[in-house]
């Protein structure tokens, strides 16, 4: 059996909208993941030893249970908890920021730890007020220190957002099955989406080992 | 209110606990497939990522650039349901799950491993190749032990996250705990009940594990410093 890449003159509406379902349930899961990311970071950071507990506790559960189980309890057991009727896409868009913003806030917390403590000091003695510290000297350092893990996040993002299959979101992945099913050729649709997902990783983990070697240079 | 408490315990707990038990069971198999299949293997491409020679470099950076930068759902389809067809073998869940889950270890462990030798200062090999040693007395003595210990934590990690990938063998039918206790779930119809179950289950195994690989850790830590 060979490639026959005619599928694609047929079954490209099909394919671009799993394209475009992918890119936007990594796009809203990863902004999600930032922002909540980013406050889970506040309260671990907050010296409440209550607040910093439960933060921990979140960013510890998360990061060991299984992304596809989070997926599933989410679109088996939150409409039911909730009493609403949420349809799989967003019961696997609020699983990926979930667990996103625990990745993202291991992130933002080692970030902020490697800031050196002068900063801070320096900045109170130049007359500079909270809001101008953390906007003009602090955010800036830890987003160029943390941007190569920030973007392995959002490829790890972009990696899960394939489980959504399994509760039938009709992202690429999940396309590429249903068009298989309906043709029984599965193997052109899924070596075109093993492409299109290395085509648009690849070149992203290119620019997070770039800018990670950047910081390395840098920092010696 | 959903009282999780009153259902969690009865019911299904005593009717499927056997197959839960040997769900879990079925998800370490895989595991324990993905990391040593894959450590192995890693090894060898390790060493092969940093061959002088192209026509052996090149195939092997391809491979693990290709398997790290796709997402495993899309490998496991493409063995299970693409691949077939262009051997014209027929698999089973299981030897898909297998051969892919080896795979994506091989890569995973071979590009860390990678990077603990680039980490081992070259004047070792210069020395034990000066003291006469062969190539494998080198790798196998030299080389390779120093660049497993120092990226230890990394490793750990891995077959930690690997744990966690074995759940993704659930979407070719593969009957481990995540696919059981969906089952489970469908059957009983308190998906609340049996997902939270599963949920805790992973957790604890996942603990379990994250305790063991922290005492290997230690361990060779320990005889390293000796």
């Amino acid at each position: 059996m060979r490639l026959d890449l005619t599928f694609l003159a047929e079954t490209w509406p099909q394919l671009a909208q799993g394209v475009l379902a992918t890119l936007a349930i990594t796009a809203i899961s990863f902004l999600g993941a930032l922002v909540l990311g980013y406050g889970l970071t506040i309260l671990r950071l907050s010296g409440r030893t209550g607040l910093q507990r439960a933060g921990n506790l979140y960013v510890a559960l998360f990061r060991v249970i299984p992304e596809l189980g989070v997926i599933f309890w989410s679109y088996y057991c939150l409409p039911i908890l909730l009493g609403l009727a949420l349809s799989e896409y967003t019961c696997g868009i609020l699983a990926l920021m979930a667990i996103g913003a625990a990745y993202a806030s291991e992130i933002f917390r080692a970030g902020y730890n490697a800031l050196p403590r002068g900063q801070m000091d320096a900045a109170r003695a130049l007359g500079l007020g909270n809001w101008q510290t953390w906007r003009l000297v602090l955010a800036p350092q830890i987003l160029r220190r943390t941007m190569p893990a920030l973007i392995n996040c959002g490829i790890d993002t972009l990696k899960n957002s394939t489980l959504l299959a399994a509760i039938g979101a009709s992202e690429l992945a999940y396309q590429a099955y249903q068009i298989g099913n309906a043709t029984y050729n599965y193997l052109a649709p899924f070596t075109f989406v093993a492409i299109v997902f290395f085509l648009i990783i690849f070149p992203l983990s290119l620019l997070s080992r770039h800018r990670e070697a950047a910081l390395q240079r840098q920092s010696r | 209110m959903y009282s999780i408490v009153s259902d969690l315990l009865p019911g299904f707990l005593t009717q499927y606990w056997l197959a839960l038990a040997f769900a879990v069971l079925t998800s370490l198999k895989f595991l324990a497939l993905g990391v040593g299949v894959g450590f192995t293997a890693g090894l060898g491409l390790a060493i092969a990522q940093l061959s002088p020679s192209p026509w052996l470099r090149g195939p092997v950076v391809a491979l693990v650039e290709l398997i790290r930068n796709t997402p495993l759902l899309v490998q496991l389809f493409w063995i299970h349901f693409a691949l077939p067809a262009l051997t014209g073998i027929g698999s089973s869940p299981e030897r898909s799950a297998a051969i892919g889950i080896a795979l994506s270890g091989a890569c995973y462990f071979s590009e860390i491993i990678r990077g603990g030798i680039q980490g081992v200062p070259k004047g070792q090999r210069d020395a034990a190749a000066a003291l006469g040693l062969s190539r494998w007395c080198i790798w196998s003595r030299i080389v390779l032990p120093q660049a497993v210990i120092d990226t230890l934590p990394a490793l750990a990690n891995t077959v930690l996250s690997f744990f966690k990938a074995t759940s993704i063998l659930s979407v070719i039918a593969v009957p481990e705990l995540m696919m059981t206790s969906t089952r489970i779930s469908a059957r009983t119809g308190d998906p609340i009940g049996v997902l939270t179950l599963m949920t805790l289950l992973y957790i604890f195994v996942g603990a379990l594990l994250t305790l063991m690989l922290h005492r290997v850790e230690t361990a060779f830590k320990l005889r390293s410093t000796r």
